[in-house]
C-alpha cells in the first residue's frame, strides 16, 4: 500500500540514432526500358517512386476508348507541379472519350505503332509530346513536373508537358536598386529568366544552353552566352566546370558558385552575382558567359573582374557627368570602407605627429574618460555595428525602423554618454559603415568588412607598418588571382589601355566603341568609330 | 607567361626609390661634397652608355637569360658561377636593405621593440610575397608605382621653393679626380641589370630598358634635387637618413603638416617589393638550375635564410661600412663587369660561329 505513494521513474530509453537501412537500389540504368505490359510497369514506377508513402505522386489509371476498343492505360504525375485543369482537357478529356483511327490493319485491337500514332497525332492535342521508352528518362522528366502516360501494349511512354511550377511573378529589383533604369528583377522560373534576358538581346544568336548539375536533384541550369561575341575558350572552360560537378543536390546558384568559382579561400568574390536582367543582357553583349539555374533569382556573371563589382548599372544610364560623378565618389567609398578604422588606430596610436595640434587635442579630449584602449573601443565599436547591420537584415519589416532607432540613435548615444567610446569613433565607423553601402555589390562588402577587421589589428599593432604590410600582402594575393583565365586586377594590372576611362571612371556612351580587351571577343568593337551619325549628316 | 612591360617599369621603379631613401645620397654626399648633384647628372650619363653597351650585347641573345648565356659561354661550370654569383648578389642586397630598413624602422617608430619583432613582421611579407612568385610581385609593384611617383611629386611641390642653387656649387665639389673617376657606380640603375636576368620572360625587352631608364632618372632628378638642394653639403653627410627629414620638413598650410609617416608607410612598400623580387629571383634561379617543379616550396626556406643573414648585422656602423663596400667594390663588378665580360665572350663566340659556318 506505501508503495502507491512511492514514486517510481520509468525507466528512460535513451534515443540514438541507428544505422540507416540503405535503400534498395533500383538498378536502373541507362538502357533500362519498359515493358509492353501495364501491370508490370505500374507497379515498377510505384516502387521507384514511392507510391503511398509521398503523398504527391498520383496514378489514375482509365481506359482508351479507340475504334470501339478499350485499351487500359494509366497517367503518372506529381500533383503540385503540373496543371491538373491542362491534365483534364488535354489529357483525360480526349483519351477517354470514344475515338476514331482509320487504320489500314484488318485486326480489331491496333498493332503497337499505329496504337501509338493514334495517340501521339490524332488524340492528344498537347504541343509538347514526346515517346521515351527509357525508363531513368522517364523519371527525370515525371521530377520535373511532365506526365507520363503509359498504355498497355506499349512498350513506350508518352510524355506531356503539363508543368505548372509555383512561382511569384517577376518584381521589382530589392537588392540592386537604381534611380533610373528597369526595375525588374529575375524570379524562380528558369524559363521566365530566359525570356527576361531574350527580352533585352532579341538577336538570333543568343544561346541558352541546357546542362544538368545533381546527381539526385537533376537540377536544370542554362549558360547564355552570343556565340558571335564570346570567345569560345570561355564558353567551353564554363561548360567543362560546370559538367563535371558531382554532387547529389544543388540548391541556389550560390553553391553552384562555390564550386566553380577559382579560388575558395580568397576573401575577394571572384563571380559576379545579380538579379538585375538588364545587367546580365549587358555583361553578355560584352562577350561574358552569363549561368542561370532553376530555382534560383540571381544569375552569376562569368569573368568578373574587381572593377565590374564596383559598377552599377544606372552609371550607363545615367548621362556621362552624373555618372562620373558617382564613380569618382565610388572610389573614396571603397578606401574609406576597408582602410579608415585601420588608419584612425595607427594615426592616433603610433603617427599623433600627423594630427594638427587642436584637432589631438580634441580627440584626446573625447577620450579622457574612455577606459579602454583604442584598438577595444574601436573593436567595441566595429562588433556593434556589424550586430546590428546582421540584425535589420532578419527583422521583419516592421520592426525594422524600430530597430534602426534603437540600434543606432538610443545605443549611440547611451555608448558614448556612458564613456564606453569616444564620439570622434562613433564618426569614424559611422563614416565607414554609410561608405560600405556606397559599394554596389553586397559580396564585395563582405569582403570588405573582413578585410576591415584585418588592417585594425594590423593598424593597432603596428601602425603603419602593419598597414603596410597587409596592404602590400592583399595586393599581392588579388594580383596573382584571376577569374576563368581573367587577371581579377585588370586592367590596372596587367595594365591594359583604356584602365582609367571604361573602369575606373566612364567614358560617353558614343566613344565605348570596344568590348573589354581582357574578354578577348570574337568581335572587338560594339559600335562603329562614328555612332551618333546624325552629327555628320 | 610574360612580363609585361609596363610592369617591369613600375617595378624598376618601386625598386629605384631604395637607393634613395637609404644612404646613398649620403655616401654620394661624403665623397663628392657639393659636387653630388653634378656627379648624379654625370653618373646619369655614364649610366647610360654603360647600358647601353651592355643591353646592345644582351639583345642580340634576348630569347635567353645571362645564366643560358653563361651555359653556352662555358658550359655547366660558368652557368652555376653565374647562379651563385647572381643568387649572392641578390641575397646580399636583399639582406643589406632589410638590415638598413630594420634599424631605421626602429629608430623612427618602435623605439623600445627588439630588432628581432620588426623582423618577424618583414619575414611575414617576404614569404607571403616570395610564395606568390615573381609574377605576383611585379604586378603588385604595377599597383604601387603610381601612388609612389605621385608621392614623390608631392614632396617636390611641397618643397621645390626651398632649394638654395648655391648648394650645387662648386660644382665638382671636394676632388674634381674623384668626380670624373666614379663612372662605374651603378648604385641607381641596379635595378635595370634586373633585364639580363629575366630574358625572355621579358614581353619588350627593349622597351622595357629605355622606359625604365627614364623612370628612374626622373624619380632620381626629382629627388636628388630637393636633397642636395635643401639640405647644404656638411649637413647632410651626417644624416643617414636624409630623405626622411626632407619629408619632414613638408608641409601645405596648418593642416597638411608632419606626414613622414605617410612616407614611411611608401618606402616601406618599396623594401618589401626590393626584398621580395631579390628573394624570388633566387628561388626562380635555384629552381631554374636544380631542375625542381615546386619552386615555391623552397620559398619559407629561403625567406629565413635573408632573414637570419640580417640578423648577423648588428651594429649600424657595421651596415653601413657593408654597404659603402658592397657600392663601391663589389656592385661595379660583379653586377656590371662580370656579365659585360661574359656578353662579350658569347658574342665573339657567336661571330666565330656565325663565321665558321659561312666559311
Amino acid at each position: 500500500m506505501k508503495d502507491i505513494f512511492k514514486f517510481i521513474p520509468h525507466p528512460i530509453q535513451p534515443f540514438s540514432l541507428k544505422e540507416p537501412m540503405l535503400p534498395l537500389k533500383s538498378g536502373i540504368t541507362e538502357d533500362d526500358i519498359l515493358s509492353d505490359s501495364l501491370e508490370k510497369n505500374v507497379t515498377r514506377f510505384k516502387e521507384i517512386f514511392h507510391f503511398g508513402l509521398t503523398s504527391d505522386f498520383q496514378i489514375k489509371e482509365m481506359e482508351i476508348h479507340l475504334n470501339q476498343q478499350t485499351y487500359p492505360a494509366a497517367i503518372l504525375f506529381f500533383d503540385g507541379l503540373t496543371d491538373t485543369q491542362m491534365i483534364s482537357t488535354t489529357l483525360l478529356n480526349p483519351l477517354t472519350k470514344e475515338n476514331f483511327y482509320p487504320s489500314s490493319s484488318v485486326l480489331k485491337t491496333l498493332p503497337s505503332q499505329e496504337l501509338e500514332n493514334a495517340l501521339v497525332k490524332h488524340i492528344l492535342i498537347q504541343s509538347q509530346v514526346k515517346v521515351i521508352s527509357h525508363t531513368k528518362e522517364i523519371i527525370t522528366r515525371i521530377n520535373h513536373g511532365e506526365c507520363a502516360l503509359i498504355v498497355d501494349s506499349l512498350a513506350h511512354a508518352i510524355l506531356c508537358d503539363v508543368k505548372k511550377i509555383p512561382s511569384r511573378a517577376v518584381n521589382k529589383s530589392e537588392n540592386e536598386m537604381t534611380i533610373i533604369g528597369p526595375s525588374e528583377s529575375f524570379i524562380e522560373q528558369l524559363r521566365t529568366n530566359t525570356a527576361l534576358i531574350r527580352k533585352f538581346i532579341k538577336d538570333e544568336n543568343l544561346i541558352f544552353e541546357n546542362l544538368t548539375i545533381g546527381a539526385k536533384s537533376k537540377t536544370n541550369c542554362v549558360i547564355s552566352y552570343l556565340t558571335n561575341v564570346t570567345n569560345d575558350s570561355l564558353i567551353n572552360e564554363v561548360k567543362r566546370r560546370i559538367s563535371s560537378i558531382d554532387i547529389d543536390f544543388i540548391i541556389d546558384i550560390g553553391e553552384l558558385a562555390q564550386l566553380i568559382e577559382d579560388k575558395t579561400f580568397l576573401l575577394d568574390p571572384l563571380i559576379l552575382s545579380t538579379e538585375r536582367p538588364d545587367k546580365v543582357a549587358s555583361s553578355i553583349t560584352e562577350g561574358r558567359v552569363a549561368i542561370l539555374l532553376e530555382g534560383s533569382p540571381n544569375v552569376l556573371i562569368v569573368p568578373a573582374i574587381f572593377s565590374d563589382f564596383t559598377h552599377s548599372p544606372e552609371d550607363t544610364y545615367l548621362r556621362h557627368p552624373y555618372a562620373m560623378l558617382l564613380r569618382f565618389f565610388r572610389i573614396p567609398a571603397i578606401l574609406l570602407s576597408i582602410f579608415l578604422p585601420g588608419i584612425y588606430i595607427a594615426i592616433t596610436t603610433f603617427h599623433q605627429e600627423m594630427i594638427p595640434t587642436d584637432l589631438l587635442l580634441a580627440i584626446a579630449g573625447t577620450r579622457e574618460k574612455v577606459p579602454f584602449p583604442m584598438l577595444i573601443e574601436l573593436l567595441i565599436m566595429e562588433t556593434s555595428f556589424e550586430i546590428i547591420r546582421e540584425a535589420s537584415i532578419r527583422t521583419p519589416a516592421p520592426v525594422g525602423p524600430t530597430l534602426g532607432i534603437v540600434g543606432t540613435l538610443i545605443l549611440g548615444q547611451a555608448i558614448v554618454s556612458a564613456s564606453i567610446v569616444s564620439p570622434v569613433l562613433v564618426i569614424i565607423v559611422a563614416l565607414t559603415g554609410i561608405s560600405a553601402f556606397a559599394i554596389a555589390n553586397f559580396s564585395l562588402s563582405y569582403s570588405f568588412r573582413i578585410a576591415r577587421f584585418y588592417y585594425i589589428f594590423l593598424g593597432g599593432f603596428f601602425g603603419f607598418f602593419g598597414i603596410a604590410l597587409g596592404l602590400f600582402i592583399h595586393m599581392i594575393i588579388l594580383s596573382n588571382v584571376s577569374s576563368f583565365g581573367v587577371p581579377y586586377l585588370t586592367p590596372f594590372t596587367p595594365f591594359r589601355k583604356g584602365a582609367f576611362k571604361d573602369d575606373l571612371f566612364i567614358a560617353p556612351l558614343w566613344k565605348q566603341e570596344k568590348r573589354p580587351i581582357f574578354l578577348k571577343p570574337k568581335e572587338q568593337n560594339r559600335e562603329p568609330k562614328i555612332t551618333r551619325k546624325w552629327m555628320k549628316s | 607567361m610574360k612580363i609585361e612591360t609596363s610592369e617591369f617599369i613600375c617595378t624598376i621603379g618601386c625598386v629605384g626609390i631604395i637607393p634613395l631613401v637609404l644612404t646613398i645620397p649620403t655616401f654620394n654626399a661624403q665623397t663628392y661634397g657639393t659636387g653630388a648633384m653634378a656627379h648624379t647628372l654625370y653618373s646619369f650619363l655614364m649610366n647610360a652608355i654603360i647600358l647601353f653597351l651592355l643591353f646592345h650585347l644582351y639583345f642580340q641573345f634576348s630569347n635567353q637569360d645571362i645564366i643560358d648565356i653563361s651555359e653556352y659561354v662555358g658550359g655547366s661550370f660558368l652557368k652555376i658561377l653565374t647562379t651563385v654569383l647572381a643568387s649572392v648578389y641578390l641575397i646580399t642586397s636583399a639582406v643589406l636593405v632589410l638590415v638598413e630598413f630594420n634599424e631605421n624602422i626602429r629608430n623612427i617608430l618602435f623605439q623600445n621593440a627588439p630588432s628581432d619583432y620588426i623582423y618577424l613582421i618583414f619575414l611575414v611579407g617576404l614569404v607571403i610575397g616570395v610564395f606568390h612568385g615573381l609574377k605576383g610581385v611585379f604586378r603588385a609593384a604595377t599597383i604601387f608605382a603610381p601612388l609612389i611617383l605621385m608621392s614623390l611629386i608631392f614632396m617636390f611641390l611641397s618643397l621645390y621653393q626651398d632649394i638654395d642653387i648655391t648648394n650645387f656649387t662648386p660644382i665638382f665639389g671636394n676632388d674634381m679626380f674623384l668626380f670624373w673617376k666614379d663612372a662605374l657606380k651603378i648604385e641607381f640603375f641596379e635595378g635595370m641589370l634586373l633585364i639580363l636576368l629575366l630574358g625572355n620572360t621579358l614581353k619588350n625587352p627593349k622597351k622595357a630598358a629605355i622606359w625604365s631608364y627614364l623612370f628612374i632618372a626622373f624619380i632620381i632628378l626629382l629627388i636628388t634635387v630637393l636633397l642636395y638642394g635643401i639640405i647644404p653639403y656638411p649637413s647632410i653627410t651626417e644624416n643617414y637618413f636624409p630623405f626622411f627629414e626632407l619629408s619632414r620638413l613638408m608641409s601645405f598650410g596648418r593642416f597638411w603638416q608632419r606626414v613622414e609617416s605617410l612616407y614611411t608607410f611608401i618606402w616601406l612598400i618599396a623594401v618589401y617589393i626590393y626584398i621580395s623580387i631579390g628573394t624570388s629571383y633566387t628561388v626562380f634561379l635555384l629552381s631554374k638550375v636544380c631542375h625542381l617543379n615546386f619552386g615555391y616550396r623552397i620559398a619559407p626556406l629561403i625567406s629565413l635564410l635573408v632573414i637570419s643573414l640580417a640578423r648577423f648585422f648588428v651594429s649600424y656602423p657595421d651596415i653601413i661600412h657593408t654597404r659603402k663596400f658592397l657600392t663601391n667594390y663589389i656592385t661595379p663588378y660583379v653586377a656590371l663587369g662580370y656579365p659585360l665580360v661574359i656578353l662579350l665572350l658569347a658574342t665573339i663566340k657567336k661571330r666565330s660561329q656565325i663565321h665558321e659556318t659561312n666559311s
